[in-house]
């Protein structure tokens, strides 16, 4: 659902309902599911330009993931920590990031 | 070209094209756009098509901008993608002005979704690209 608003430009109602998806994760203390809408909310936030709480948000999805030894997907967090420091104009942090990326989807 | 390379391929494009290297730039758009569009990912694909016609905007060594952002133009409004439509119409607004090119249907469409969703954020148009005259 809020992929769904995310994608028709609705945050208002993505972040709501991507929010609630968080709290039902943390009450069945599921950590990838915790890592998952933390993703979803940073990716919202960087589309409306709050590049900092984006990052705390992709930062946590990132611990998550290698907490629960999720390889793969923490190659997702560190696209958006990309897109994050596009946005903030560090190009050569966002090219070790999308680099460190590539590598893992490559392996 | 896994569809997450084509995407990171893509990100790198936009690096590559503020960094003026708009040929580097156009290889990773076209890589990209080919493995998006055989995976029918059509926001991806707007999004390299968008790239493609940043660097032909630059460099009038590659194709036609105005066709291409038309086409991207296009593609997105058919996406429904509010929030894409309008990170496009960022892009095209930054390097190209003189928008009327475009024809006018999809442009107001265009209009009416990015009025729709003011915040978008997309590198080039929250840190501007070179207006050219």
């Amino acid at each position: 659902m809020g992929d769904a608003a995310s994608a028709e430009g609705d945050f208002k109602t993505a972040t709501e309902e991507v929010r609630q998806a968080h709290c039902q994760f943390e009450r069945l203390n599921d950590p990838d599911g915790r890592a998952l809408v933390a993703l979803k909310l940073a990716s919202i936030w960087v589309q409306q330009g709050q590049s900092a709480a984006a990052r705390r948000l992709a930062h946590e999805s990132l611990r998550l993931f290698d907490e629960t030894g999720q390889r793969t997907a923490r190659a997702y967090p560190l696209l958006t920590l990309a897109e994050i420091e596009i946005v903030d104009g560090q190009d050569e942090a966002a090219e070790a990031l999308i680099q460190e990326a590539m590598q893992i989807f490559t392996e | 070209m896994p569809t997450q390379v084509a995407v990171c391929a893509a990100l790198l494009g936009h690096i590559r094209v503020r960094q003026a290297r708009y040929e580097d730039a156009w290889a990773l758009f076209d890589q990209s756009l080919n493995t998006l569009q055989a995976r029918g990912c059509k926001p991806g694909m707007a999004r390299a098509l968008v790239g493609l016609g940043l660097c032909a905007a630059h460099t009038h060594t590659h194709g036609e901008p105005v066709g291409l952002f038309q086409q991207t133009l296009e593609l997105a409004v058919n996406t429904a993608s509010t929030a894409l439509v309008g990170e496009i119409l960022g892009d095209v607004y930054a390097c190209l002005p003189p928008i009327e090119y475009i024809k006018p249907e999809p442009r107001l469409r265009a209009l009416k979704a990015i009025q729709a969703c003011p915040q978008v954020g997309w590198p080039s148009r929250q840190r501007g690209v070179d207006r050219r005259s």
